[in-house]
């Protein structure tokens, strides 16, 4: 029960505190946009249980999608997030990698029959790159002095330890058939992440989410 | 392996790793977070110790203009007054023929006397403190005017306020400074200055018409006292911006705040 419905419980927590403290970022595109996104991901999750709990087939596509979006979508969120010109470029480098990636391995995979593993692995990878060459940024800079009161950097903070954690359990997911510790640790980096996104909801101000 | 063992493997992974990514971040945060505050203290306490400087080097020389004009004005202005005095009881014992001669040093002794007046009033923050912004400038405009080589020119905008002492002479002495220049090397034949007053601003654009200099050139910088004055401004939270080029006159701007 908890593994088919957590999740959707999670969602709807995370967007609940969200939009209670909408105001606190209504006025940044890119915080907005990754409101969007927690959406999408929402709407995601209750059609993949919707589809399997009633129709008993496996949604691959959705989440094939979800995969590639997901990546996609923090990539181009750090990439706005990020001034230094170099590291703009290393992001866009990374970018193209990936799309590159699914390409080819669309050529030789169904993206309607198998789970894209392998290009989610490197998807998470390129995830923690992009967060960490955020953090360099950040810890560079002045804003390092005020980063907890920004929303961005619990973002980051989840985000991070969500792909870093699924990242071993990831790997050698096929060896354990994607079953027993595999729904646990899913369950409790989800739980985490929720946490670190709330925190960052609750503490963030107003002026320093820009 | 057994498929147990790579489970508890897998967990133990995920945990070793995740304690050591989130001990990461927060100790580089920490860290970075007490460097950060630290070098920007610093960075203050070197600006503050700047601002003391330039701030004690304006009182010195204010401290010497002014004892440079009571000199002028009870030292030489005396003994001119004098010899005026002399000049007009000489003027009576006197020949005729030679009366004309004597009278016109006699005027000649006062207007230097007049002048040096004007100078030593220009010269004392005094003036500018008793006087305010704008009478300071009239005066030292009218001076300009009387030296008959130069047709200076003031606008003043309606609603003026008065500024601190402080920013007035401090603002008086860049307008002096730039006045100066105007008069010495730019051979201009017109400078007008106008001071326009807006509701938290003071704007004030000095112009000349003579023969400018390259902007670029930094060594002409320090001649012109363009760090002066740019240091100055700093000091009342003001900001400068001076435009030149050859043959093409000087414009100077200064923004300050109410």
């Amino acid at each position: 029960m908890i593994f088919k419905y957590g999740y959707i419980v999670i969602y709807v927590i995370i967007l609940s505190v969200g939009l209670f403290h909408f105001k606190k970022y209504k006025h940044s595109f890119l915080l907005k946009m990754w409101l969007y996104f927690l959406i999408y991901s929402f709407l995601t999750e209750c059609i993949t249980r919707y589809i399997v709990e009633i129709y008993r087939v496996r949604t691959i596509t959705l989440n094939n999608t979800w995969f590639i979006l997901n990546v996609l979508f923090y990539m181009f969120f750090y990439l706005h997030n990020i001034k230094n010109l170099v590291r703009k470029r290393l992001i866009i480098s990374l970018s193209s990698v990936f799309i590159l990636m699914n390409i080819i391995m669309s050529f030789y995979m169904d993206y309607t029959k198998e789970y894209f593993v392998y290009s989610n692995i490197i998807g998470q990878f390129f995830i923690v790159l992009s967060i960490m060459i955020y953090f360099v940024e950040v810890l560079k800079s002045e804003i390092i002095l005020t980063i907890q009161k920004s929303l961005i950097f619990w973002i980051s903070l989840g985000v991070l330890i969500f792909n870093i954690g699924l990242l071993p359990v990831f790997v050698i997911g096929e060896l354990i058939d994607w079953q027993g510790i595999f729904k646990y640790i899913i369950l409790s980096m989800n739980i985490l992440m929720a946490t670190s996104f709330i925190t960052g909801f609750i503490v963030s101000k107003k002026e320093f989410n820009t | 392996m057994e498929q147990e063992e790579i489970q508890v493997l897998i967990l133990i992974t995920t945990v070793i790793v995740l304690i050591l990514a989130v001990t990461l971040i927060f100790f580089f945060f920490y860290f970075q977070q007490k460097k950060t505050a630290y070098l920007i203290k610093q960075r203050e306490t070197q600006q503050q110790f700047e601002e003391e400087i330039t701030k004690s080097k304006l009182e010195i020389q204010e401290q010497a203009l002014q004892n440079i004009s009571w000199e002028i004005h009870d030292n030489v202005g005396q003994l001119l007054s004098v010899a005026k005095m002399q000049l007009n009881i000489l003027q009576l014992n006197v020949p005729e023929e030679q009366q004309s001669k004597i009278q016109e040093t006699g005027d000649i002794v006062g207007k230097s006397l007049q002048e040096l007046r004007g100078l030593a009033k220009s010269l004392n923050p005094d003036t500018i403190k008793n006087k305010g912004l704008i009478e300071s400038i009239k005066l030292e405009i009218d001076r300009f005017n009387r030296l008959n080589f130069i047709n200076a020119f003031l606008k003043i905008s309606d609603k003026p306020f008065n500024l601190s002492n402080e920013k007035e002479i401090i603002l008086f002495r860049i307008l002096q400074e730039f006045s100066n220049n105007t008069l010495k090397y730019s051979k201009a034949k017109n400078l007008v200055i106008e001071l326009n007053y807006t509701n938290n601003q003071l704007e004030i654009y000095a112009e000349d018409d003579g023969v400018g200099f390259d902007i670029n050139d930094k060594s002409k910088h320090q001649g012109i006292g363009l760090l002066n004055m740019k240091s100055r401004a700093t000091l009342i939270g003001g900001k400068i911006d001076l435009k030149s080029a050859e043959n093409k006159g000087t414009k100077l701007h200064i923004s300050c705040p109410k």
